[in-house]
């Protein structure tokens, strides 16, 4: 499936107005059968990452399922773009969260939101308190990204990037 | 009790000649309310076991989907039933296996703020879950609710099996006299990081459905005080005998009811020293 194609201004809202309106959104679904059938939809609705892409290199390792995460720095907007799926449906929800919170963004922004809220909707709002584990380690993939990126601080090289790539 | 019709009769056929159960120990098994937390490595032949024994109620708790890293262990599951939630992959394989049982799914996570709720109205807990917060949760629960808890763990080639009824006050023993501090975050690997033999956690998990059973038709002293530590790669079964923990603040401070005869009444176990049982 195809990427989105970058936007000029990335989306709208700061990350941390993302996160806000996410646990929003999950608290306004009331129970728990609820707010997992949600999660499950996200995973549904999550376009496939090309199976070029499903390669060790870009395996997150560690987690319960297969996750794979493609990471592209723009160099025309300077964000981070982010691909990503799981063959667990579950965890491609968790996914679908992650991507809403951080793709198209710019490394600085990325490196300086804490990644708490994922834990609060996995683990207190008990989604998936035994992938809290996983989406940690997919978070640091993608801020080692972002700190390798143009606008981090540690490299000033342009190009693309990919975090999965062995260094 | 209700009594158990011809059909049922035929079906249990071969269970019921055993001399301890026979048709009252089969009309017990049939009353019984087993709650088993965790459809899982465990709970897979915990859960098929108690239905094909005929336990008349039998709930499920669990959170999670079914993935195809859980199906070399969990047998409950199939490659039809990926990305379904436990409870009703789970449910579905118990009505397959036995018409006359009745399930009730417990969907979501067990914890501190829903562990009584769960395990209200079952007369049998067995806890077959993966990590420390929800085996405390449930024990507490268990504990507040007087209710018999069948407590099993599996961890890459290995386990343990007990039973907790600290309700009845020392010697038998809570499962924080056993587990007296919650490991750090991080520290306890789950079953995500770490290999897991399939058969071995199958072994434990149908050891502790007999346990289950037991505890149903009263056989035997049963296991609390006593933990069982199996080992699949050696084959090997030892029994431990597991200690009240003297100032365990879990089960120390539940009062007992007056115990009468020598000098004094006893009304606290606050100051009494647990003894092993064996
Ligand atoms: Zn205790």
């Amino acid at each position: 499936m195809d990427r989105p194609a970058p936007t000029p201004d990335g989306p709208p809202g700061s990350i941390a107005d993302v996160a806000a309106g996410l646990e929003r959104e999950f608290a306004e679904l009331g129970d728990w059968d609820a707010r997992i059938a949600r999660v499950l939809a996200l995973g549904r609705a999550l376009p496939a990452l090309d199976p070029a892409f499903r390669t060790e290199d870009h395996k997150v390792k560690g987690c319960q399922s297969q996750v794979w995460l493609r990471v592209d720095h723009d160099p025309r907007s300077g964000r981070l773009r982010l691909a990503a799926d799981s063959d667990a449906l579950l965890m491609r929800g968790l996914l679908a969260v992650v991507l809403r919170l951080y793709d198209d963004r710019g490394p600085g922004e990325i490196l300086a939101h804490p990644a708490d809220v994922l834990d609060r909707l996995a683990v207190s709002q008990s989604l998936a308190p035994n992938r809290a584990n996983g989406l940690h380690l997919v978070i640091k993939r993608i801020h080692a990204a972002a700190l390798d990126a143009p606008g981090g601080h540690l490299s000033a090289e342009g190009g693309t990037y990919d975090a999965a790539q062995p260094r | 009790m209700t009594p158990l019709s011809p059909d049922e009769r035929q079906w249990y056929s071969r269970q019921m000649a055993l001399p301890e159960i026979g048709e009252a120990g089969q009309a017990r098994i049939k009353a019984a309310r087993v709650l088993v937390i965790g459809a899982g490595g465990l709970g897979s032949p915990l859960l098929m076991y108690l239905a094909g024994a005929g336990v008349g109620t039998i709930g499920i708790a669990d959170f999670d989907c079914v993935e195809t890293s859980n199906l070399h262990r969990q047998i409950l599951h199939g490659v039809d039933r990926l990305d379904m939630l436990k409870t009703e992959s789970a449910a579905r394989t118990l009505a397959g296996l036995n018409p006359h049982v009745t399930v009730r799914r417990h969907d979501g996570p067990v914890n501190a703020d829903t562990a009584d709720r769960v395990v209200a109205g079952y007369t049998i807990v067995a806890d077959g879950s993966d990590n420390f917060p929800t085996r405390d949760a449930v024990h507490a629960a268990c504990l507040r609710a007087r209710i018999p808890l069948v407590s099993a763990g599996a961890q890459m080639t290995s386990g343990t099996l007990t039973t907790h009824k600290a309700y009845e006050g020392p010697p038998h023993p809570c499962f924080r006299c056993l587990y007296p501090e919650a490991p750090a975050a991080g520290l306890a690997p789950s079953c995500a990081e770490i290999g897991v033999l399939g058969p071995a956690v199958g072994a434990l998990g149908a050891l502790q459905a007999t346990e289950v059973l037991r505890e149903i038709l009263g056989i035997g002293p049963g296991l609390s005080g006593t933990l069982m530590m199996y080992d699949a790669w050696s084959c090997d079964l030892q029994a431990v005998a597991l200690p009240c923990r003297t100032g365990c603040p879990a089960c120390g401070g539940i009062p007992q009811p007056p115990v009468t005869g020598g000098n004094r009444p006893t009304s606290s176990v606050a100051d009494s020293t647990c003894v092993p049982s064996t």
